[in-house]
């Protein structure tokens, strides 16, 4: 065998064919969307890591918490939600509105990733938490596998929302675009991003995860690509139903210009309002 | 309170409670060197101001040294007012050094021999550690400091059956402490102490055997004025025997009051006058470290052994606790106190070890420590849970333990519960709450409007391109207190994606102020 492959194969880093007859009866919980369930082959695992790639307010936790919901249902349990350090405040009327019962709700507020990712070690391999929620720019490969196994040694979930970019803060100072059209003028930085962005995803996909989902809207929809699953084939991107209430079709488009100056320009009426 | 004089009484004599308990200290920190393999370099032992003759021994030289402190070394407590050995420990007598005597020629003796000086604080403090587990088996204690405990043993004999299985368990409990004691048992409190002084003591029923071993008992030994001593050694009366020859009539004429009430009481004939022992309602332990540590994580063995004892002392009273303060003193600065608390009740060490390591780590000690005190000022008896063994009982001490950790490590207000208020003000519908063991029902009924999960704590001027979905939704109120909002808030999505909430202000400026996640 090739000795790097012997090497890999040794770590345990390779999954083979061979094992997937072994590892087969694993349980999975249905996520309540027949097409994810199919891409996942069952649907989500039973415990550890998930990685969730996604700007930011997209629907990814209503996503996660409509998941879990399901297994609530099978288990009726007392365990503990626990949210660490989200990037602003929680309402506590959405989480209510979501079955979430607030004294099973606990919100960790630390000063640094490191104390971050101790109280996430700490809750996830604790055994008392239902789904651990953290908001990360990046974790390493070591951080990565400590609380995968930590969140499997405690059978919960361990969710690390990913939104790119939108945790800085300077997306809310700048408008998307402005940032964009500044990589378009100039050329060779706008080269040097898109590799480190590969590098990025290969960093990525070598991650111990148990699950990497990467979210994107597309209108009405939610697209959602499976990275990474621990058994099953590689598969296209899916869609599933927006986990919102409020959706673009339905109601009242209007098309909004905004410019620095903080004041409203124009607001131009969508056609679909003058039809209804 | 006053006794008859037909109560039998129990005479413990420490006679070299200090030297057991630097001893027992050595030990201790001999298995917490060989526990931590931590390098010793740095501590000092901790000298007693006759250095001159005290070797300073380094711990960290060889373990033979190390071992040769626990047992082969000879040790001494010496009186300083008197200038006389008072405590001498077995290693010192086979050299020749007795009791009593001077300190130039014991050193001649002896060239290595141990010296510490004589502190009756550290005894009195002591046997009160002591009196708190005779406490558990048996009810009347009367402290004699420095260094003796009376026990009235009349009301314990129907319950233990006799005074031979009654002093089998007194004798196991004491073995515990790992301490030197002499014994002796009388009808009074003074005959019984004269025993033990004198190295006679029995410890018997019977009032013949008692009687006799009293005979030659010197009188030099009581609580007699040493005056009154004098006196009646010139009419021939030095030992016990010679008292009862006598009338008391006569003894009365040439002995003060004080002396004559002490012969009463010996003789049996005057009940003697004790203040019983009450425990206190707290516990507190003080350990006075034989290194000086300025390491945080070098505490943490003796910390334990801290923990240890009061374990034990909480699993016999079946009792645990919430929080527990531990004060350490630092050898040029204020000692510092801090406070633990678990939000579980726990009696155990490694639970309390857990927490306490977590917040030990963010302690710095400003100069080495040399003592540290353990306090637990409130302690609850243990109630026996009538809940179902197996519904999620595991996960209830699992939730609590983890937010013990959390707590100690973070800090107590890093880590909350959400309430929602009834607001219509969205900044003001969730409240972050310190978590409490009980919560009370959600009083507030939320209203389930589609509603963002996460707020921006101050709105920001919106920046982004945005498609409006749902709207208005006028929100005006708050005007009884001084923070009125009037906003028409628009549900919008974003060129992103993003689902976001903003509003207008009749300025008919725009703001964002949360994402729907």
């Amino acid at each position: 065998m090739n000795p790097i492959l012997h090497d890999l194969h040794n770590k345990q880093w390779v999954w083979t064919a061979a094992h997937a007859k072994q590892q087969q009866p694993k349980q999975t919980l249905a996520t309540g969307f027949p097409s994810l369930d199919n891409v996942l082959t069952g649907g989500f695992p039973r415990a550890g890591m998930i990685h969730l790639n996604s700007p930011l307010g997209c629907g990814e936790v209503r996503l996660m918490l409509s998941v879990l919901r399901n297994c609530k249902q099978s288990k009726q349990t007392q365990k503990l939600f626990v949210f660490i350090d989200p990037p602003f405040e929680l309402n506590a009327e959405f989480l209510v509105a979501h079955n979430i019962p607030l004294e099973q709700l606990i919100l960790v507020n630390t000063q640094s990733s490191e104390e971050c990712l101790w109280s996430a070690e700490q809750c996830a391999k604790s055994g008392a938490c239902e789904a651990v929620f953290i908001w990360q720019p990046s974790l390493k490969h070591i951080q990565v596998k400590k609380l995968e196994h930590a969140a499997l040694q405690g059978e919960c979930y361990c969710i690390w929302m990913h939104n790119e970019g939108l945790l800085s803060g300077q997306s809310l100072q700048k408008p998307e675009k402005y940032t964009r059209k500044k990589y378009v003028s100039r050329g060779k930085k706008c080269q040097g991003e898109l590799t480190t962005s590969i590098d990025k995803q290969q960093a990525l996909s070598n991650l111990p995860l148990s699950l990497s989902l990467s979210i994107k809207r597309e209108l009405d929809e939610l697209n959602i690509t499976v990275n990474k699953q621990k058994i099953g084939w590689a598969q296209k991107p899916i869609n599933i139903p927006l986990p919102f209430i409020n959706r673009t079709n339905r109601l009242l488009k209007r098309q909004l210009k905004y410019s620095s100056n903080n004041k409203v320009l124009s607001i131009k009426r969508a056609s679909s309002e003058h039809n209804r | 309170m006053q006794f008859d004089t037909r109560s039998l009484w129990i005479y413990l004599h420490f006679n070299r409670l200090q030297l057991d308990l630097i001893e027992a200290n050595v030990a201790l920190d001999h298995v917490l060197d060989a526990d931590s393999h931590a390098s010793t370099s740095s501590n000092k032992l901790k000298g007693t101001k006759h250095n001159a003759i005290t070797q300073q021994t380094n711990s960290s030289d060889n373990k033979q040294q190390t071992v040769r402190v626990t047992s082969d070394i000879p040790r001494a407590v010496v009186d300083t007012t008197a200038n006389k050995l008072c405590q001498v420990n077995q290693v010192a007598l086979k050299k020749g050094i007795k009791l009593n005597m001077g300190l130039a020629s014991a050193s001649l003796l002896c060239s290595d021999l141990q010296l510490h000086e004589y502190n009756p604080d550290i005894e009195s403090q002591h046997i009160i550690n002591i009196a708190d587990y005779l406490y558990l088996f048996t009810s009347d204690l009367v402290l004699a400091p420095p260094n003796a405990i009376i026990l009235r043993v009349q009301n314990m004999l129907d319950l233990y059956g006799g005074l031979t299985p009654y002093w089998l368990v007194i004798q196991q409990a004491l073995n515990k402490q790992n301490v030197h004691y002499v014994a002796a048992s009388s009808f009074s409190v003074q005959a019984a102490k004269l025993l033990a002084l004198s190295n006679q003591g029995v410890i018997t029923g019977s009032r013949k055997n008692i009687e006799k071993a009293l005979q030659p008992c010197p009188l030099s030994l009581t609580d007699i004025d040493t005056k009154d001593i004098q006196k009646l050694a010139r009419i021939g009366v030095s030992v016990f025997a010679d008292l009862t020859t006598l009338p008391i009539a006569e003894l009365a004429n040439r002995v003060s009051r004080y002396s004559m009430q002490t012969i009463n009481e010996l003789l049996g004939k005057q009940a003697s006058k004790v203040k019983f022992y009450q425990p206190l309602p707290h516990y507190h332990d003080y350990i006075e470290l034989l290194y000086e540590i300025s390491l945080s994580d070098k505490l943490l063995p003796v910390i334990r052994l801290c923990l240890n004892k009061f374990s034990e002392f909480l699993l016999l009273r079946n009792a645990h606790c919430l929080s527990i303060e531990l004060q350490f003193f630092q050898r040029d600065h204020h000692p510092k106190t801090y406070s633990f608390n678990s939000i579980r009740p726990i009696y155990k060490t490694p639970d309390w070890l857990d927490i306490i390591a977590l917040k030990l780590e963010k302690i710095e000690f400003e100069s080495p420590v040399y003592a540290l005190s353990l306090t637990c000022k409130q302690y609850d008896k243990a109630e026996v849970a009538n809940d179902d063994m197996f519904a999620n009982k595991s996960t209830h001490v699992a939730a609590l333990t983890l937010l013990s950790r959390l707590q100690s490590k973070l800090g107590k207000n890093k880590v909350n519960s959400l309430k929602f208020v009834e607001d219509f003000r969205p900044g003001n519908s969730s409240k972050t709450t310190s978590i409490q063991k009980h919560h009370s029902a959600t009083a507030a009924s939320p209203v389930f409007h589609d509603r963002p999960g996460l707020l921006l704590n101050r709105p920001t001027p919106l920046q982004l391109e945005v498609e409006l979905i749902k709207g208005p939704e006028r929100i005006q109120t708050g005007w009884w207190d001084d923070n009125p909002i009037n906003r028409d808030y628009y549900i919008a999505q974003s060129s992103d994606g993003q689902q976001v909430w903003i509003y207008k202000t009749p300025e008919q400026n725009w703001f964002l102020h949360g994402f729907f996640i």
